[in-house]
């Protein structure tokens, strides 16, 4: 079994079954009486593409492929890229409260830390250097970047 | 034609279109030397900046950038063994062991001509060829585009390595699923939004191309390190060639710019291929004396590559100025540039925006000879980028990838999205499937759709216009071949393997 589910077939089978929900969710896509007599709408596309998704997925399931070194993927360094990941993802939902500055400091000081920097000096320096250079960059282009609801709704 | 190049003359010849040709190779170098970063990521973290010029302007900085990645990619393959672009591979063979032989000088010297004197050869074939070819293309319809497209598609698989065609074919469809979120231009119903406000206008190809490749890569180094670059580079103060070095590079960059610049016309095959193609001919080619030197750090074992590479970069641009159709992922990012500025590529372009269609070829030269002229002498300065610690360099890459999304739509869901991509591209590349071919289809579903939507509608709803016209017809033919054939040599050697065990 564990030879036979190579990454071939991993894939494989994850794309069938989105393909199956993109078919299924195509069917819902609104059309109105007129779309529904032509001959090209806006359902077509996706079912054609869906289909073909189908059959290609289903031969990366059924041909024969080589297996596949799993322990490959043992010596990742998953922690930190998942640390890097939420702190991206926490940076996407601060920075229109915190605003630009302050936010994107925080990003990049935090993410110097977490992947091995600790030198204070260097982190802080960097950190608030790429900030303000790339705020006064925006400021001059006349690309205007949010302080931060919550610095607005203070004053 | 002459009138052209003097409108591209002129469209580049100002102050603020030079200074980007400069700052395009200059940031291009920079971002392609760094292992892992090709000229997709370089160009996608380039787009937001041109965002505010005229579409020949931005054309002209982000050519500067294609070229400056490839540069970029030579450099550290040569000085490091660390391409930073798959173009650039082939470069490591000879130039890594001449850089360790205390040649680095020579060996940057011999690429930088060499690509200098590719990119030349083909710029020249490009005059020549494009007009003609886009004056031919205006006869072509819907139905022959459509076609066109999915042979362009068909092509990047078929071009893949023979164990990877169905990966290559797999990841194009799901890019041309992408393709299809958001509304439907021509009855404006909303298609696989699930109810979201923010995907109403779809997904931004710029968010795309930074997830699956600039946001993807910088995640790879976080998951493999790779050892630490050496911090003593080795010296390269003389830059000079002998006139016995000359003599020996001039036939190789020869032959490999004129098959350079074939092999980056056919869709699908791109700098990668070329100089692979070039650097297995000249082996060939050479004397047996000469031959025994590739590999250990011949001269023109250096040269083909690097003419091929840069001669197959001018080369696909050709589909994309005469037909609107990218051969390849980093031209696919360049028509997503395009189309965001307004401007449709295609035989059109060469009618409607003369001025961008003569710019950028006449620019393209123009990049070429400024990474000779002042690229060259700066590399030991450039370079030093290669000994920034990882620790500082990947969260910078992280918030300019994320930063280039965010300052288009000011939408922070935006950026939730582009981490969903750029994990699930992180997974798909640790199990080995191409991200290339999903940017191809992604850009090219659009226009797919329009066209097939007007050849069905012109036929009545009929697929006959499949066969109704001889050049349509043949099209077909070759995109069945070129689709069926690599599948059945798929097929066939697992069928024995099986029928073997």
């Amino acid at each position: 079994m564990k030879s036979w589910l190579n990454n071939l077939r991993v894939v494989g089978l994850f794309f069938l079954l989105v393909s199956l929900g993109y078919l299924w969710t195509a069917q819902s896509i609104p059309l109105d009486f007129w779309s529904e007599q032509e001959p090209f709408n806006a359902r077509s596309l996706p079912y054609l593409i869906g289909t073909a998704c189908v059959f290609v997925s289903l031969l990366l399931l059924a041909l024969p492929s080589p297996s596949f070194d799993w322990s490959l993927l043992r010596g990742l360094n998953i922690g930190p890229a998942v640390m890097m990941l939420s702190l991206l993802s926490t940076y996407g939902f601060m920075i229109d409260k915190l605003g630009f500055l302050f936010s994107t400091f925080c990003l990049l000081a935090a993410g110097f830390f977490l992947l091995g920097e600790r030198r204070p000096l260097r982190i802080i320096s960097i950190a608030a250097g790429v900030t303000g250079i790339f705020w006064v960059i925006m400021d001059l282009l006349g690309i205007y970047l949010n302080p931060g609801d919550l610095f607005l709704d203070w004053s | 034609m002459i009138d052209g190049i003097l409108l591209g003359l002129q469209t580049v010849l100002t102050l603020q279109n030079l200074g980007l040709v400069l700052a395009g190779c200059a940031a291009g170098t920079f971002i392609g030397m760094l292992p892992g970063l090709g000229p997709i990521s370089a160009i996608a973290l380039m787009i937001p900046v041109t965002y505010g010029f005229d579409p020949a302007s931005g054309m002209i900085l982000l050519a500067g950038v294609y070229y400056g990645a490839i540069f970029g990619g030579s450099t550290s393959s040569i000085l490091i063994n660390a391409p930073g672009v798959a173009g650039t591979v082939a470069t490591a063979f000879d130039g890594y062991p001449l850089s360790q032989q205390g040649k680095a000088g020579k060996a940057l010297a011999v690429a930088a001509y060499a690509s200098f004197a590719g990119g030349t050869i083909a710029a020249v074939f490009l005059v020549l060829a494009a007009p003609s070819l886009a004056e031919l293309s205006l006869s072509f319809q819907s139905a022959d585009y459509f076609i066109l497209m999915l042979l362009g598609l068909a092509l990047v698989a078929a071009f893949s390595e023979r164990g990877d065609y169905l990966k290559a074919i797999l990841m194009t469809i799901v890019g041309l699923m992408l393709s299809t979120v958001g509304t439907d231009l021509s009855a404006g119903v909303q298609r696989f939004t699930f109810g979201r406000m923010d995907l109403i206008d779809g997904i931004s190809f710029l968010l795309l191309a930074m997830a699956t490749f600039a946001l993807a890569e910088a995640f790879m180094m976080v998951l493999k390190p790779t050892p630490k670059a050496e911090t003593q580079f080795p010296t390269y103060a003389d830059l000079s060639l002998s006139r016995k070095d000359v003599k020996r590079i001039v036939p190789s960059i020869g032959r490999s710019s004129v098959l350079g610049f074939l092999v980056g016309t056919l869709p699908g095959a791109g700098a990668t291929i070329a100089s692979f193609l070039a650097y297995g001919m000249e082996r060939n080619i050479v004397s047996p004396a000469e031959r025994e030197q590739f590999g250990k750090g011949s001269l023109a074992g250096l040269a083909a590559p690097e003419a091929a590479n840069n001669a197959a970069c001018t080369g696909s641009f050709v589909p994309l100025l005469t037909l609107g159709i990218p051969g390849s992922g980093t031209t696919a990012v360049l028509l997503g540039a395009l189309i965001a500025y307004g401007v449709q590529p295609g035989p059109r372009l060469f009618i409607d925006a003369p001025e961008v269609f003569w710019s950028v070829i006449v620019s393209m030269y123009f990049g070429n000879m400024i990474l000779l002229v002042l690229n060259l002498p700066l590399i030991p300065q450039i370079a030093r980028v290669l000994l920034l610690p990882r620790p500082i360099l990947v969260p910078l890459i992280m918030f300019f990838s994320v930063m280039g999304v965010y300052l288009v739509s000011f939408n922070s869901f935006d950026i939730q999205l582009m981490l969903m991509i750029a994990v699930a591209a992180v997974v798909l590349r640790l199990l080995t499937f191409p991200m290339a071919p999903l940017l191809l289809g992604f850009i090219l579903g659009g226009m797919l759709e329009d066209n097939l939507r007007r050849a069905i509608t012109l036929s009545d709803g009929s697929w006959s216009f499949l066969w109704d016209r001889p050049l349509t017809l043949a099209l077909v033919m070759v995109t069945t071949v070129v689709i069926i054939t690599p599948l059945i040599r798929y097929i066939l050697p697992q069928k024995r393997l099986r029928e073997a065990s």
